[in-house]
């Protein structure tokens, strides 16, 4: 239904308001230029009230519109009643989600931090197990053992410091890693005995 | 900073203060409440980045002011305004929080609401449930003080005419008040 547009200008009464000397509904005009006057000096006094009170500085309160109005205690009751209902409040601003967003950045932040912690912890547990130490230290000092070569570590590194008789050694012992011992004068290395063979071609 | 410049803490204060009313006013106008919402988004999303509030006197009014030109705006774009019709679909989500539940009252109200001319639909709105004075709505409205009370007077008999059963017919729900 579209909506009426009002076509009445708003110095015109309106269709069925009853004003003060004006008959109910259905009841005939005794008297149409009375009445006319009455409407007229209604008319007149209220918008007389209005001005005076904006003149004032004052808000134009709607009740002065009917200090000459039988309807004006009903009215006023009206009123009341319809600032009763609230008007529904709006959807929140999108914006205010926006102001929350440095805290779920903080949020994500911290379970990164703490998934890296987790990983840090269990990284060195596995390093740190029994089965995966290195040697011991000794193997480097003893010499008459077969010495492996080994790639250097900080462990090792660190031994070595904590074992040699000075840092100049510690340091050649890091620099040159041990030589394998010498086989045995009755043994043989597979290397040495390819090398003697001779192949006829 | 610059000095008139509005923090958009102070914007969203306004917003939770006076969003309700400025909501009514734009769903008044668009008859339709999405439409009305966007407006009053898009409204206080421009001024939290432009943050020009700082220079208006009156900020309730401006507010009332920048969501009707909002309004109006979105209007001229789309070349359309959606009847208020109580039956139709747009229409069925309510507009009020009605006083002790009582739903058929808000419908009533905003049934009463729909069958009014539009500008004295605004005018009510505007007084009853923005509280602005009749000045106010004078500026916001462009007419005259005394035209703005004229149309409320007249809005408020026919809300009164439309909402409330004749005294024979029904007991009165502002005769309680009346002591």
């Amino acid at each position: 239904m579209p909506v009426p547009e009002d076509e009445r200008l708003s110095d015109e009464p309106m269709k069925g308001q009853r004003m003060k000397g004006q008959p109910m509904k259905g009841q005939p005009m005794k008297d149409e230029g009375i009445k006319d006057q009455r409407l007229n000096a209604d008319r007149q006094n209220n918008e007389r009230v209005v001005h005076e009170q904006l003149d004032h500085g004052q808000s134009a309160d709607p009740s002065a519109d009917h200090l000459m109005s039988n309807a004006q205690p009903i009215d006023e009751k009206f009123e009341t009643h319809l600032k009763q209902f609230r008007p529904v409040d709006p959807q929140p601003l999108p914006v205010e989600r926006r102001v929350h967003a440095p805290q779920r950045w903080f949020v994500l932040a911290a379970w990164a931090a703490a998934a890296a912690a987790v990983v840090a912890v269990a990284v060195l547990g596995f390093h740190a197990r029994p089965g995966r130490i290195a040697p011991p230290v000794e193997t480097f000092a003893v010499v008459d053992q077969p010495v492996k070569p080994q790639s250097l570590t900080i462990r090792t590194a660190n031994a070595l410091l904590a074992t040699a008789p000075s840092f100049k050694e510690a340091i050649d012992q890091m620099a040159f890693p041990p030589k394998p011992a010498p086989l045995p004068a009755d043994k043989h290395s597979a290397l040495a005995e390819l090398s003697k063979e001779k192949i006829k071609l | 900073m610059h000095p008139d410049r509005t923090d958009a803490a102070e914007i969203e204060s306004l917003y939770r203060q006076h969003g309700a009313a400025l909501l009514l006013f734009a769903a008044a106008i668009t008859g339709e409440r999405s439409r009305a919402q966007d407006a009053l988004h898009h409204v206080f999303l421009k001024l939290i980045e432009n943050g020009n509030l700082g220079h208006a006197l009156d900020k309730k009014a401006y507010l009332f002011a920048c969501v009707r030109n909002a309004v109006l705006n979105e209007a001229k774009v789309l070349n359309r305004h959606t009847p208020l019709d109580p039956d139709s679909a747009v229409f069925t989500s309510a507009w009020f929080t009605p006083p002790d539940r009582d739903y058929a009252a808000e419908h009533a109200l905003r049934h009463a609401l729909s069958i009014l001319p539009r500008e004295q639909r605004l005018v009510i709105v505007l007084h009853i449930w923005g509280e602005l004075t009749f000045a106010q709505i004078a500026d916001l409205l462009e007419i005259s003080a005394n035209t703005a009370a004229s149309r409320y007077r007249y809005a408020l008999a026919r809300l009164r005419e439309t909402m409330l059963p004749a005294p024979n017919d029904k007991e009165d729900p502002c005769a309680s008040s009346r002591g």
